[in-house]
């Protein structure tokens, strides 16, 4: 890989009270890549992907983007630096309308003045929330919720987008129909970092992944060579 | 971007008909009614703005009324200050006391919030009280004796001035809906992590709509005490405004705009009738209470927005005018 990477974690180590979710993880992530992070419930993806949003702050280690320390910044401004994410569970503003969700996602000065361009970008993404942008969020479809989420979490314009589970609870075709829009944003020039239980979609559609147990990284390589790897099994199955 | 429409014409009619209600004689006692309306119209909006749309359910907002009326007393009694510096001064005082304690509070979130912010009233009544008199020739008045507020003004200058702190309220209650800092409360209460990850400042806005609602409210205690003429802690910090407040919101229904105006109504009249049934007003009140939480938690407004024609209404009135 050339040049510094887009997003760094130098051993990061993040503690709940006295438990530790997270022991010594380091990864990196190119500009353009889609990266994936595998590990089984409760391996501490989410707790690698709050950190990275600041919602959560490292114990230990460094968090580093575009050559910026942002472990110790708060949420806002690691969004106003270039950072989405699209949380676990959807988390979609539910009394507030589809129009309404977006323009919050485009709160950011930054986001704010580009937020038309945005729209019409998510919009272009996902035909049906422009269908629906009126109506309220909280009626939506669980497969329409999640793409609310992703076009939400694009309203920011970001230069690394964070998916959190988006295939959670969701039917094989819905979920086939968000991954196609993925590889369209990752196209468009967002990079990516994916963090799935699905352990087949997401090699399938990252291009490289670092495989989390018990909130370490046991393996990370090159996404064609994971497949048949043992220790994804073992990181799912235990020994 | 304002755009005229029906609602705005309603408005300033209603306002003029209010206005010129005292030059064509009516009745003090109806007077009175309305001027305690429009007190109420604001402390009730100015509550909706922090439980109903910020997710900040305090109970203190007694005590920052209280902290404005003794302000406004103290810097006329003292200084013989004019209205127009001594009354946004003392709304000054009352948020610079909230940006203060918005510290400690504002670490605590929900009900701990409410039940920190409940304790300021009782804390401020301790402490005002406690300020012993200065003595003053013939009266027995400063500090925890109370102060006399001589405004100079007549009552029905006190009734525009109420009409415009209503009325205010009202505008002010659009303008930040709409705005930034309205979408963004908005979005915290619906999920405050979501809400986060769109790069929303929580604290910020929080802070911000605790700070604005304060100062409104300072302005409704001040335009209260000019017409009440004197200020003492028990009455300045008492939780009885509360009940007013939070009343007129979850009668009138939480979280809607209308709600505010249509409990405030209520409430007004409810203090004017129940006087008259003493022994049975707190039976009444609370059986009141607890039919709306019970059958329509979202208040009056909530359960008339279930009416198809309620909605043909709203929507013809906000429908723009060109």
């Amino acid at each position: 890989m050339p040049g510094e990477p887009l997003l760094k974690l130098e051993s990061v180590s993040i503690y709940y009270g006295n438990f530790c979710a997270v022991k010594n993880v380091s990864l990196s992530v190119y500009e353009g890549e889609i990266v994936s992070l595998i590990g089984a419930n409760g391996a501490g993806k989410t707790t690698v992907m709050n950190a990275i949003m600041g919602l959560v702050h490292p114990a230990k280690g460094s968090i580093i983007f575009e050559g910026k320390r942002i472990d110790k910044l708060d949420t806002s401004q690691i969004v106003s630096l270039g950072v989405s994410l699209v949380p676990e569970g959807r988390r979609i503003f539910s009394t507030l309308t589809v129009y309404e969700n977006l323009m919050a996602g485009a709160y950011t000065p930054r986001a704010r003045a580009q937020r038309e361009q945005m729209l019409k970008r998510v919009y272009d993404l996902f035909p049906i929330l422009q269908e629906r942008s009126k109506q309220l969020a909280g009626t939506l479809s669980g497969g329409e919720q999640q793409m609310l989420a992703i076009g939400r979490a694009l309203m920011s314009n970001p230069k690394l987008l964070l998916l959190d589970e988006i295939s959670l609870g969701l039917s094989p075709i819905v979920t086939l129909k968000l991954y196609d829009a993925i590889r369209r944003i990752n196209s468009e020039g967002t990079t990516i970092l994916l963090v799935e239980q699905n352990v087949r979609q997401s090699l399938k559609i990252s291009s490289r992944a670092y495989i989390l147990k018990s909130g370490e990284i046991v393996l990370s390589g090159y996404s064609k060579d994971l497949k048949d790897e043992e220790e994804i099994k073992s990181a799912y199955f235990g020994v | 971007m304002f755009r005229l429409n029906a609602e705005y014409i309603l408005l300033v009619i209603l306002t003029l008909i209010m206005a010129l209600l005292p030059v064509v004689g009516i009745g003090w006692y109806t007077l009175h009614v309305l001027f305690l309306f429009f007190v109420y119209l604001a402390l009730a909006n100015m509550w909706n703005l922090l439980a109903g749309y910020s997710g900040l359910v305090s109970l203190g907002q007694p005590a920052f009324m209280g902290i404005a009326g003794y302000t406004l007393a103290m810097l006329l009694w003292f200084f013989d200050t004019p209205l127009y510096i001594a009354i946004p001064a003392a709304c000054a005082a009352a948020t610079a006391f909230a940006a203060v304690l918005s510290i400690p509070l504002f670490r605590m979130r929900g009900f701990y919030f409410s039940i920190g912010t409940l304790l300021l009233n009782e804390i401020c009544r301790v402490w005002f009280n406690w300020w012993r008199p200065i003595p003053v020739p013939g009266a027995p008045v400063g500090g925890g004796a109370g102060f006399g507020i001589r405004s100079g003004l007549s009552p029905i200058s006190i009734y525009y001035l109420a009409l415009a702190v209503g009325i205010a309220s009202i505008i002010l209650m659009r303008f930040i809906l709409g705005s930034k800092l309205g979408a963004g409360l908005m979005a915290i209460r619906d999920n405050e992590r979501a809400a986060a990850t769109c790069g929303i400042d929580i604290f910020r806005c929080k802070l911000y709509s605790f700070l604005i609602a304060t100062f409104f409210t300072g302005l409704a205690a001040c335009v209260f005490y000019l017409f009440q003429g004197h200020i003492e802690p028990t009455g300045a910090f008492s939780i009885s405004w509360l009940n007013v407040m939070l009343m007129a919101v979850i009668i009138g229904g939480i979280s809607t705009e209308e709600g505010p105006i249509v409990g405030s109504a209520i409430v007004v009249l409810l203090s004017q009738l129940l006087p008259r049934y003493a022994e049975y007003s707190p039976l009444i009140l609370g059986v009141l209470l607890t039919l709306i939480i019970t059958f329509t938690p979202p208040g009056i407004i909530g359960m008339m927005r279930k009416t198809r024609l309620y909605n043909a209404m709203l929507k013809y009135l906000s429908k723009p005018i060109t």
